[in-house]
């Protein structure tokens, strides 16, 4: 595992208007090696005392390490407005929220930034043609709020394996128009009982969504959770 | 402070947490109280008085098994992060201790579920417990090396 | 002492609400249960319900000395503020749309605000320095042209800070130009100040029954006469059409029977109740390390102590005391629905870390010393006790 590595911001492409992705190499010039849907804490220049962690978006064969951030408060503010050039150290990487390798029936949920992890699994698999089989449940308030909404697309048209519903809670462009629901979630997902279900987002979407879960009865064991905060 | 014998002065009225949290808030478990003396394989630290919530997590591992023998803390925050504080000690170090990939995975929601449930405002208390036992962990695998 | 179920109870949250006075509950379940007839109707049980609620309004009247007819009965201080400030704002925005307000007042002043603000109203917020207090120069200088309504709360209820009213009411007097009318929250005032319109120069006050030992669910809107307000309620036309609604006689009998006795009683519970405030305070100061006071003394109520110590959290503070039948308040971040510290905790610009560390402590009219004498010791214990767990310190 490795430990404090520094890195260097090679470009920046803002993907909606509150969230951006920044592009990373090592100062070294080594490969990064990582884990699909592994995070990093990152202290940003500028910041006294504790960093925050992020998720990897990028995944572990993409020639750049990108991190993708909402804007929400010191932290990442402090990180949207690094200027390319600049270094910074991420410590890691670190973190479990990766379907193992003999998960074949995933079901990802991901709340607005909580897409990070899984747009990185997903790619890897698709990337290394692995055979799992993932049905994404990508809620935001709108369609346009959807990151990388066009990458997911365009891996869905390529690959059998994947399956995205996107749920928009403030108007009609999603597939559905309304929050996750336990009924939703069984409509669009075959045997619940026998799936995996990864969380990830915001404390009160996970939290909700856990709940859901639980009211329909899925094991415990078969809910993985990572909660941003 | 005499304790299981002082009763609930204002009994008969509902606890507005569960009987588990009230139990593990007011005779919270593996609390840290001579930091000073403390030989800690691992130290985890999350949150911050400015936030209101801040918990300190200390781990010894067994060196043979590498399962966590002890597991401390101190923790300054509300009822419900104390309680979640000290349901994470315990389940870090029962049957026989995690080991650092159980522990790794350990949900905030297994904290809740066994402390009886949380109200929804409270549900981020549990997210620190998890949070603080993980860094711990990353400190002693760093430390390991 | 209370005793409630066998367990010792200290009740020292009275600025969140207080118990009803023995004498006032004696009257008005009487009326409660006798006196039921709607105050509108023809008939003799309508005429008696009707005579309460007037004797009623001329006893409040006279203890603010006020015109009767300058008193509209409500549901309490919430509507009250919501009736002033959105009542006052919407009649007069002919003359103008900027109000001025203080960052301390109780949400309902705030929040009526933000309703103006998306109106299209235009509002102040002025800053207290530490001791809780606005600056009459910093008022001065926000006072514009289309000011129409400036609305200053008497007394603080979470730091029990005491604006200088009159003074501001002097200074609007003597503008050459449209004079803004001025309103005051006096809910946490009224129990032990004087709340007398004309020497404070208000034209407009809110009053409420929960906190000067009446019942709850009654309050009233003082209304200068002549000064332009638009009903919020509206139906039935009672209170002059400014607040519809059939109208509880024997709750507002409460209401007037519990201001007169808090008038009456003023100057002597006020001097018990400081001089068990000032104990209480000293005692803490000296038995535990590392605490500090929020807001000045030099202007604040008799009863209110609000503290910060130093690495233990007002939620879990709080709940052990209680655990020790000890009832008070705190403005940590925890103990609110929003996870957001109180608003005016943040105003007075404490340290955010020891905002999450406040605990407030209202004595009341009951109060007794060997209540207090309970509380010192049970704080200590319960502060060293969070404090041997705590992260911080």
């Amino acid at each position: 595992m490795q430990n404090n590595t520094e890195f260097v911001l090679v470009k920046k492409e803002s993907e909606s208007s509150d969230v951006t992705s920044l592009f990373f190499k090592t100062a070294g010039g080594e490969k990064y090696e990582f884990l699909a849907g592994q995070y990093v804490d990152i202290v940003p220049p500028n910041i006294d005392g504790h960093g925050k962690s992020y998720t990897i978006s990028s995944s572990p064969n993409d020639e750049l390490v990108r991190i993708t951030i909402k804007r929400q408060g010191a932290v990442s503010s402090a990180l949207i407005e690094m200027g390319v050039g600049q270094k910074v150290s991420f410590e890691g990487p670190y973190g479990v929220f990766y379907p193992e390798e003999n998960m074949k029936d995933v079901v990802m949920l991901a709340g607005g930034i909580g897409i990070t992890p899984f747009v990185s699994v997903i790619k890897d698999h698709h990337d290394s043609k692995k055979d799992t089989k993932f049905i994404l449940l990508y809620s935001n308030k709108t369609k346009s709020d959807a990151t990388f909404a066009k990458k997911l697309t365009e891996i869905e048209n390529n690959n059998n394996n994947l399956k995205t519903i996107y749920f928009t809670t403030q108007d009609k462009t999603g597939d559905e128009n309304s929050r996750i629901s336990a009924d939703l979630v069984q409509k669009h997902v075959p045997d619940i009982q026998d799936k995996k279900f990864y969380i990830c987002g915001s404390i009160s979407f996970v939290r909700d969504v856990w709940k859901m879960l639980k009211s329909v009865e899925v094991p415990e064991e078969n809910i993985y959770t990572e909660s941003f905060y | 402070m005499s304790d299981k014998s002082v009763q609930n002065c204002s009994d008969g009225q509902d606890w507005i947490y569960t009987d588990e949290v009230r139990e593990h808030f007011f005779f919270p478990k593996n609390i840290l109280f001579d930091e000073a003396n403390y030989n800690a394989d691992g130290f985890g630290v999350v949150g911050s008085a400015e936030c209101g919530d801040a918990m300190n997590v200390w781990i010894k591992v067994d060196p043979d098994t590498k399962r966590i023998l002890e597991c401390k803390w101190r923790t300054f925050g509300c009822a419900s992060a104390i309680a979640a504080a000290s349901m994470m000690s315990i389940m870090a170090t029962e049957n026989g201790g995690m080991t650092m990939e159980m522990a790794q995975k350990l949900k905030p929601e297994q904290i809740v579920e066994r402390l009886g449930g949380l109200p929804d405002r409270k549900f981020h208390c549990s997210v620190l417990g998890h949070k603080a036992l993980r860094n711990a962990v990353l400190d002693y695998l760093k430390n390991a090396k | 002492m209370n005793i409630m179920n066998e367990g010792i109870r200290v009740y020292l949250d009275n600025a969140s609400t207080t118990p009803i006075d023995s004498e006032v509950l004696l009257n008005m379940t009487k009326n409660l249960s006798k006196n039921y007839g709607n105050p509108s109707s023809l008939h003799l049980e309508g005429r008696l319900s009707k005579k309460l609620i007037n004797q009623s309004r001329q006893a409040i009247a006279r203890v603010i000395n006020a015109d009767a007819k300058e008193i509209i009965f409500t549901s309490g201080g919430t509507e009250s503020d919501n009736l002033a400030i959105l009542g006052i704002a919407r009649a007069n925005k002919h003359s103008g749309r900027h109000i001025i307000t203080s960052k301390i007042e109780h949400k309902a002043i705030i929040d009526a605000c933000k309703v103006l603000e998306q109106e299209g109203f235009s509002v102040t917020y002025l800053d207290v320095d530490k001791n809780g207090l606005i600056s009459i120069n910093a008022l001065k200088s926000s006072i514009k042209p289309d000011t129409i309504l400036v609305s200053i709360m008497y007394a603080n209820n979470e730091i029990g800070s005491i604006q200088p009213i009159k003074e501001i009411a002097g200074v609007l007097k003597k503008m050459d130009s449209q004079k803004p009318i001025f309103h005051t929250d006096a809910c946490q005032a009224a129990v032990s100040l004087d709340i007398d319109v004309t020497k404070l120069g208000v034209d407009s006050m809110t009053i409420s029954s929960s906190k000067i030992y009446g019942p709850k669910g009654v309050g009233c809107l003082y209304v200068k006469n002549g000064i332009k307000i638009a009903p919020q309620i509206v139906g039935g036309g009672q209170e002059g059409g400014l607040r519809s609604g059939t109208e509880n006689s024997a709750l507002i009998g409460g209401f007037a029977d519990a201001l007169t006795l808090a008038n009456k009683k003023r100057v002597n519970d006020n001097q018990k109740i400081v001089e068990l405030r000032d104990y209480f305070m000293n005692e803490i100061l000296s038995k535990i390390k590392n605490v500090y006071i929020n807001g000045g003394m030099e202007y604040r109520l008799p009863n209110n102590l609000n503290l910060s110590i130093k690495g233990v959290e007002g939620e879990s503070l709080i709940l052990m005391m209680d655990h020790y039948g000890i009832a008070c308040s705190t403005g940590s971040a925890c103990s609110s629905s929003d996870l957001n510290p109180s608003h005016v905790l943040m105003a007075l610009k404490i340290p955010i870390d020891l905002a999450h560390c406040s605990v407030r402590f209202t004595l009341g009219r009951y109060t007794t010393k060997q209540e207090i004498d309970y509380t010192i010791k049970t704080l200590v214990k319960c502060v060293a006790r969070i404090r041997s767990m705590s992260s911080i310190l």
